[in-house]
């Protein structure tokens, strides 16, 4: 479903990402941790095409996104890690232009609209100015206009920042479903003991490097990934 | 901490007038131009400040009223200033985004008023002095200058902003609160401040015949004057005559209601801050939706987010608000504009009307710049635009139709009306609609050409990406240098060659290939200059 091959990216010189490769299957769940700086977001925004890079390829779904950006973006959503949505349409009016984006028919999206807003329990705000909301409200919204277009590959920021258990339980709940339907999902999370429980996979970035990919149960070991997140850490300094 | 709080505001707010997007240094050839544009505006300020106040020196001093040269003076320095810090005092004061962060601090709610007050005041002793500087020259040189005037006169420049800081600290409040309680406030606060322009531009219009007025009943106006404005009567009299006793007064006058606000305020800051937040809940029915293309759902986008903020109406669309005035003037006023152009035209070789309403619309049309803010407008929600699956190209489209809904369409309303009032056959028909529209679609596609190369993604507030935008300015000047420059042209070399109609057609042919060829630019390297954002 993502397949990133050495990609390189740097800002003014300086690599950010550097000579990144990893490849994530159908059915997979795969998160990416790396302290702050590390190169997460910069990786995540040049998968999705919001950002360009110097050298490397990216390919979902089996197409560039450096070729062929529009096919790639079809059939994925993107989540950022704060969600600066239009803070003047309404939760309704801003699930509609993405509906509308996105070519979901009137029964469809409605469907699904009330079927996710109410999962979210955000049904009662969507008339609401999304300039009201609350980070954690905005954040389901996002998720929401994510799921309305049933893309096969969702790519998260820290998806879990700002919302309550229930929701960020639901959320683990709907990644999952999306990989049991034959999707995948790549999501950045510092918190290693939901990366621990939810990926099959994980990548593990510093200085824009990748330092341990694989297998959970592989990069894992017999300890926990805590444990080595913190020794490669460690190795590194070193 | 006044003094630290207040520089970071005052570079908050330079960095605001300066950053473009990205962390991008700001190169010299920017700052020359900001700073060139400030000279222009200045000199335009001054030249008509001048000008006015030249009018009036000789009969009114002559007349024994000199106080009231400088209770006008006073007048105008109070009105401009209170005009141009009512906004920027609401948005600094009461809804600046770091107050919450401030207020979380050990700072004293008094001390982050204070700091914010300041910096509204060193622009309006800016703007003061500007206004008040030709007045003043011309006084000094007149022969009517004492040494005491003189030192009044400084005084008043002194004080003048804190009587204006006064009236726009109370009434951005008043506002606020106002607008914060209301379910329609927007619509409220543009036709408050539409209201509030038109009276401003009846009275500037009308300047001349209350002029007469002020020459022929000086003495009784100026009772009135002393009556309704005591506080510039005082300013007028300490400086004209040099009286002590009218400074004292003046002095009283300036600083207790600026006293009285601020302690007003500061004592009720804290809770004014945390009251005037959230507005009118309303909770969502589901009703059947309905689906459109991309691009109309973009345009819808772009539509919702201009009708919802009054300022960007204000400050980028204005010409299309004078397009639906003048619709109804036409309709309404048919005589009035007749006589008038019969008056004018001779000025101007001989013009007839139906080209000079056509050029009238097209020049409201070149007033209209929205195009030049809806890039810098995506702002933080840029991802968004980047990460659907959109064509660029659809994009930019959105944003140049967005321009041409709000531009061309009252300015077909108002060259229908003008039909309807003045069209006599299918070519004066012709005259009347096309080149409006046809300058309309330039602005469109020259203001999302210069946007696209000086974005301003990185704002705190809106009205930055509106107002101070090097975008807004260069499309907002490059028209007025292209409408002076044509008229010059015109005026100077073709009008013994040429009619008005025939150059008219002319420029909509020229304007038009410009209209194709800035298009297919965007197409190409406006695309690119996207992906870059």
């Amino acid at each position: 479903m993502l397949r990133i091959e050495h990609l390189i990216k740097t800002y003014s010189g300086k690599p950010a990402v550097d000579d990144l490769s990893l490849h994530i299957a159908k059915g997979e769940i795969c998160g990416f941790i790396g302290h702050n700086g590390a190169g997460k977001t910069t990786t995540i925004k040049s998968v999705c095409g919001i950002l360009g890079f110097d050298s490397g390829e990216i390919y979902v779904g089996g197409k560039s996104i450096k070729t062929e950006p529009l096919e790639c973006k079809r059939h994925m959503a993107y989540i950022p890690d704060n969600p600066d949505l239009y803070d003047f349409l309404s939760g309704i009016k801003y699930l509609n232009f993405v509906a509308d984006v996105y070519g979901i028919d009137a029964t469809q999206r409605q469907e699904r609209i009330h079927s996710y807003a109410d999962m979210f329990e955000l049904t009662a705000n969507l008339a609401q100015s999304i300039a009201t909301y609350s980070h954690g409200m905005k954040q389901k919204l996002a998720l929401i206009s994510a799921f309305i277009h049933d893309p096969e590959f969702i790519i998260l920021d820290e998806p879990f920042v700002g919302l309550d258990p229930k929701a960020a339980r639901i959320v683990k709940d709907l990644m999952r479903e999306k990989c049991n339907a034959g999707g995948a999902v790549f999501f950045s999370t510092h918190v290693l003991e939901v990366a621990e429980k939810l990926c099959d996979k994980v990548a593990i970035i510093k200085s824009g490097k990748l330092v341990a990919y694989g297998d959970m149960d592989v990069v894992r070991g017999d300890s926990s990934l805590e444990d080595v997140f913190f020794e490669l850490e460690a190795d590194e300094n070193d | 901490m006044i003094k630290t709080l207040f520089f970071i505001n005052l570079r908050a707010l330079g960095s605001n007038f300066m950053k473009g997007s990205g962390n991008k240094k700001t190169g010299g050839g920017k700052i020359f131009l900001l700073v060139l544009l400030v000279l222009y505006i200045a000199a335009v300020f001054v030249g008509m400040l001048a000008m006015f106040f030249h009018s009036l020196l000789e009969p009114f001093f002559t007349f024994g009223i000199g106080w009231l040269y400088f209770a006008l003076l006073g007048l105008i320095a109070f009105g401009i200033s209170v005009v141009g810090t009512i906004f920027t005092a609401s948005a600094q004061i009461f809804a600046a985004k770091d107050n919450e962060l401030l207020l979380s601090m050990p700072i004293k709610p008094s001390a982050i008023l204070m700091s914010r007050l300041l910096v509204l005041l060193s622009f309006e002793y800016a703007l003061t002095t500007v206004v008040m500087l030709p007045a003043f020259v011309l006084w000094l040189f007149g022969g009517y200058a004492t040494a005491a005037g003189i030192i009044f006169f400084i005084m008043g420049v002194l004080l003048l902003p804190l009587m204006a800081m006064a009236a726009a600290l109370l009434l951005a409040w008043i506002l606020g609160t106002v607008s914060s309680r209301l379910r329609h406030k927007n619509i409220i606060t543009l036709v408050l401040a539409v209201g509030f322009m038109l009276a401003y531009f009846y009275i500037m219009t009308n300047i001349q015949g209350y002029l007469g007025e002020l020459v022929t009943k000086g003495a009784e106006l100026a009772e009135a004057f002393r009556r309704a404005i005591p506080p510039l009567y005082a300013f007028g009299q300490s400086v004209a005559e040099g009286s002590a006793g009218s400074a004292m007064l003046f002095i009283l006058w300036a600083v207790l209601p600026f006293a009285m606000a601020v302690v007003l305020v500061s004592r009720n800051y804290r809770k004014i801050l945390i009251t005037n937040r959230g507005g009118v809940k309303t909770v969502y029915k589901e009703k059947a939706v309905k689906a459109s293309g991309a691009l109309p759902a973009l345009i819808r986008k772009e539509l919702v987010h201009f009708w919802s903020k009054p300022f960007i109406i204000l400050n980028s669309s204005i010409g299309s608000l004078f397009m639906l005035i003048f619709a109804v003037m036409v309709l309404v006023k048919k005589e009035a504009i007749l006589s008038i152009i019969v008056d004018v035209a001779p000025m101007f070789g001989n013009l007839s009307p139906i080209p000079l309403m056509a050029v009238s619309l097209a020049i409201l049309g070149v007033f209209n710049i929205l195009s030049a803010s809806l890039i810098s407008l995506e702002g933080k929600s840029l991802w968004i635009a980047k990460s659907i699956p959109v064509p660029i190209r659809t994009i930019i489209t959105s944003k140049v139709c967005t321009h041409l809904i709000v531009s061309g369409l009252p300015c077909l309303v108002a060259s229908i009306c003008a039909i309807i009032a003045f069209a006599d056959g299918v070519t004066d028909c012709l005259i009347i609609l096309l080149p409006p529209q046809v300058a309309s679609a330039l602005m469109a596609v020259c203001g999302v050409a210069v946007n696209l190369n000086h974005p301003k993604l990185e704002w705190t507030n809106e009205i930055y990406a509106v107002k101070q935008g090097a975008s807004a300015m260069i499309t907002m000047f490059g028209a007025m240098g292209l409408v002076v420059g044509l008229s010059l042209v015109y005026a100077i070399l073709l009008q013994s060659i040429v009619t008005l109609t025939v150059f008219l057609w002319i420029c909509t042919a020229v304007f038009a290939v410009a209209i194709v060829f800035i298009y297919s630019g965007l197409m190409k390297s406006g695309v690119r200059k996207f992906q870059e954002l």
